[in-house]
């Protein structure tokens, strides 16, 4: 039957999982926290940057200027920015992510007519965005942003597969939106 | 002696954490969970009384009052779910489906070792059939812990402290299974104190959560939820896709 060890190490994961749950419940209620509310009083404060913005971070363009100057010093000043804020974007775009799905899970789970498959293949997708960013962020840490555009191959396919995915979800999703709807 | 005076003291504990409850009228809120209470006390009762007056008895007793334990702890868990999601109808749907999925694991599990060893339900003994039990309630817990955290479920201070008491005692009941099955061990010497008493401290965190009524604190929004929850899963979507599309844009360029 389930081995000793399976039962074992499931029991200790169940009594670290209660510890973690036990520990959000505190914090929670420190501050306050019934999504909907913590929302309200927040505000939007954590928007995506815009797409030129983006580019412009991870343009090999500036680089290549800075480079042109042959001042060592400079360069390593602009390199150590342009990582530094290469990688806040990815924290601020991951943050993003984190703040979509919660809304999203605070109006499923009042949801009586929830679908699962529609649930998993969000949190399909959630998972794998949030796996991108860390590999980016690894990615940005170690290369820079600048050489990151040369070895983007795998992640670009990586990312074309998940909007396949986030299309054709959006498709189903939108078949059956009522009329009127807003965004968030 | 240090065995008789925790196992008293349990006896004791049990007996307050019931008059608490008629008290508070917190029976007519959790009424399985103190069904359960009450067997596991008259359980106790029984036990000390066996032990003293028949103790020939007592193996065959402790099995069949602790199989029913059990079972009765399978109850406990589907109040937790009932009272815990009652205001959320959708983790709720996200429950039931988890928690057939883990059934329906263990039950397939079961008959697939059943196929390849027939023999196996002679030789398993009770205390087997009990870590099984134990495991799959563990997993049941487990999940439903998992989708509280996600959903990110308020609970109120009770039912709080009877979900923690009742998954450290199924935790702990699980790993004593697992290692105690040599009764002259050292082991076993040492959990025949450890296990009362952690039963003991778990009966301690629900008389501190169950001293008196506490509800649980019921969501802030809920209107037009249908129409509402439509909306965001394709916003949600849409968004998602705008930062692939901005993560896309910062790679290529």
């Amino acid at each position: 039957m389930i081995g000793v060890w399976g039962a074992f190490a499931g029991a200790i994961v169940l009594l670290l999982v209660l510890l973690a749950w036990v520990r959000a419940e505190a914090s929670s209620k420190d501050s306050c926290s019934d999504w909907g509310a913590s929302e309200q009083e927040q505000g939007e404060s954590v928007e995506a940057c815009s797409p030129e913005i983006v580019s412009q971070l991870f343009s090999a363009a500036d680089s290549k200027f800075i480079s042109g100057l042959e001042s060592p010093g400079l360069e390593n000043l602009f390199r150590r920015e342009r990582t530094a804020v290469a990688l806040h974007w990815v924290q601020e775009t991951s943050a993003f992510i984190s703040k979509v799905m919660r809304r999203h899970l605070e109006a499923s789970r009042l949801s009586a007519d929830l679908e699962i498959a529609t649930e998993a293949r969000i949190f399909l997708q959630y998972a794998r965005l949030k796996l991108y960013c860390g590999i980016l962020f690894v990615l940005i840490g170690l290369l820079g942003p600048q050489r990151l555009a040369g070895t983007a191959l795998y992640p670009e396919r990586f990312i074309q597969r998940v909007g396949e995915g986030l299309v054709e979800f959006q498709l189903a999703a939108q078949l059956r939106e009522p009329e009127g709807s807003e965004s968030l | 002696m240090l065995g008789q005076t925790i196992w008293w003291s349990c006896i004791a504990l049990e007996t307050f954490l019931l008059v608490r409850g008629f008290a508070g009228r917190l029976w007519a809120r959790y009424p399985v969970f103190y069904a359960y209470i009450s067997f596991v006390w008259l359980q106790s009762l029984l036990r000390f009384s066996i032990f003293h007056l028949r103790p020939q008895q007592y193996k065959p007793v402790y099995w069949i009052t602790e199989g029913l334990g059990v079972l009765a702890g399978c109850a406990v868990v589907f109040e937790i779910y009932r009272v815990g999601l009652a205001a959320y109808p959708g983790t709720a749907r996200m429950a039931r489906n988890l928690l057939g999925f883990v059934s329906v694991l263990a039950l397939t599990k079961a008959l697939v070792d059943t196929w390849n060893d027939p023999q196996w339900w002679l030789i398993a003994t009770t205390m087997d059939l009990e870590r099984l039990l134990r495991t799959v309630q563990s997993f049941a817990i487990l999940a439903l812990v998992v989708l509280f955290l996600f959903y990110a479920i308020p609970f109120g201070r009770n039912l709080r402290g009877i979900l923690l008491g009742y998954g450290v005692f199924v935790g702990l009941s699980v790993i004593q299974l697992t290692f105690v099955t040599d009764s002259s061990s050292r082991f076993h010497n040492f959990w025949s104190y450890a296990s009362p008493a952690s039963y003991f401290i778990v009966l301690g965190v629900w008389a501190v959560h169950l001293w008196s009524y506490f509800p649980s604190p019921e969501p802030k929004r809920a209107v037009r939820l249908e129409e509402q929850y439509q909306r965001v899963a394709a916003a949600t979507a849409q968004r998602l896709r705008e930062a692939r599309g901005y993560l896309a844009k910062g790679v290529r360029s």
